[in-house]
């Protein structure tokens, strides 16, 4: 009986074991899609926007800053789509005294341990046409990278510049950030139209009436 | 630190008790856990167990230790959730993990005995460590906790044999601890436990 009160305790232990590893096969590839609005911000305030085709663009190689190509001008037209589908007008160049400014930002980083848009929009600046914005809180819950992949989160800022204040400075209405794994299937920048897509789904607040 | 200090207490209690042991009483137990968590994880987990100690001042009290862990899991498809203020949202499928791990210190109370059934009822306090997961493509969040545990429980063992010093055990639990899973928005976890397992006394 003695045997038994010493092996049980080491049995049950190995058998049950402390923490199961999840099973994460059930996971989609779609990105990530968070929102986040300023406390009060009253979207009908604006009436039109401008949104550059040159998206920045953040890699491990230090060289890149910009991106422009027809990949880019998919995601830059995806958030153009729903803007004027949500009532606002496009105004053709950032001298045309747009009530809002949109920007887009791309990182593509191996080597990016914990991303923490909090830490990132202070990183980035969120400046505009010599202007600073105020980032929105931002509620992000502090994720890790479980698989070693590359990644591609997708930044996107809408600018209120309508009420800049004389001192220079921004307040940032709305902002999204949207991330995920990349390479899982054939058409990367599908994802980002969808995550784009799905931003504006789950802010129906942004409308211009 | 409060609650470091009731556990340390227990052990020491429990440990002290033991000097003058005229009977002692070891279990381990198979756990199925039914968790009872308004809007998050329902499904029921398979993956528990118990470890226990438990030393008898009379023949109808018992005081001791015990140990439990659970692991649930369950796949949440895609959707938005929407923070109370309506000022954020997040969309993304997501699995959703808890494990959680009890540290108790126990009282049972035994009702009158028969060749093959050693009822009891008994209430287990003490700390529970709880780690909330949150994977979702290629991330995890995680929030950990530590809060206070009470678990009101009712059990039997059932011998095979009047004459032998075993039993196995059936017990059922519910269990109420105050972790904060800050990450969840959840202020407490709750859960019904069912115990199968086998118990050694002599």
């Amino acid at each position: 009986m003695k045997r038994v009160y010493f092996f049980l305790p080491l049995f049950s232990l190995a058998f049950f074991a402390c923490r199961k590893t999840p099973d994460t096969t059930p996971l989609t590839v779609g990105f990530v899609v968070q929102t986040a609005k300023e406390p009060g911000a009253n979207f009908s305030n604006y009436k039109t926007y401008y949104i550059s085709d040159t998206i920045a663009l953040k890699t491990s190689n230090p060289l890149d800053s910009l991106w422009f190509d027809s990949d880019a001008k998919q995601l830059v037209d995806a958030v153009k789509t729903n803007m004027d589908a949500r009532g606002y007008t496009m105004v053709t160049s950032n001298h045309g005294h747009p009530d809002l400014g949109l920007g887009l930002t791309v990182i593509e980083d191996l080597n990016i341990g914990v991303i923490y848009p909090g830490w990132w929009w202070g990183y980035w600046g969120g400046c505009y046409w010599g202007y600073c914005g105020y980032p929105p809180y931002y509620p992000w819950y502090g994720g890790a990278y479980v698989y070693s992949i590359p990644t591609g989160t997708i930044i996107l800022d809408m600018i209120d510049l309508k009420n800049a204040g004389a001192d220079g400075k921004l307040t940032v209405p709305w902002g999204s950030v949207m991330s995920g794994g990349l390479g899982y299937t054939n058409d990367d920048l599908q994802l980002g139209v969808e995550a784009i897509n799905q931003a504006f789904e789950q802010s129906p607040y942004i409308q211009s009436h | 630190m409060a609650m470091k200090k009731i556990i340390i207490t227990s052990i020491l209690f429990v440990f002290t008790a033991t000097a003058f042991a005229q009977k002692n009483l070891f279990g381990i137990g198979w756990e199925i856990n039914f968790p009872n968590n308004t809007d998050y994880i329902n499904k029921t987990s398979l993956s528990g167990g118990k470890i226990e100690y438990r030393h008898f001042f009379k023949k109808n009290f018992s005081a001791g230790l015990a140990l439990n862990w659970a692991t649930y899991e369950e796949y949440l498809p895609r959707q938005t959730f929407v923070k109370p203020d309506g000022n954020s949202a997040v969309t993304s499928d997501f699995v959703a993990q808890s494990y959680q791990l009890p540290i108790t210190a126990t009282a049972h109370y035994y009702f009158k005995e028969t060749k093959m059934l050693k009822p009891y009822v008994g209430i287990a306090l003490g700390g529970q460590y709880l780690q909330q997961s949150l994977y979702y493509n290629v991330y995890v969040s995680d929030d950990d906790s530590w809060g206070f545990v009470a678990r009101p429980e009712v059990g039997v063992f059932i011998k095979p044999n009047q004459f032998k010093e075993w039993g196995f055990l059936i017990a059922a639990n519910y269990s109420y601890a105050t972790n904060k899973t800050e990450l969840l928005d959840l202020n407490s976890f709750k859960n019904f436990g069912i115990t199968i397992g086998v118990g050694f006394w002599h």
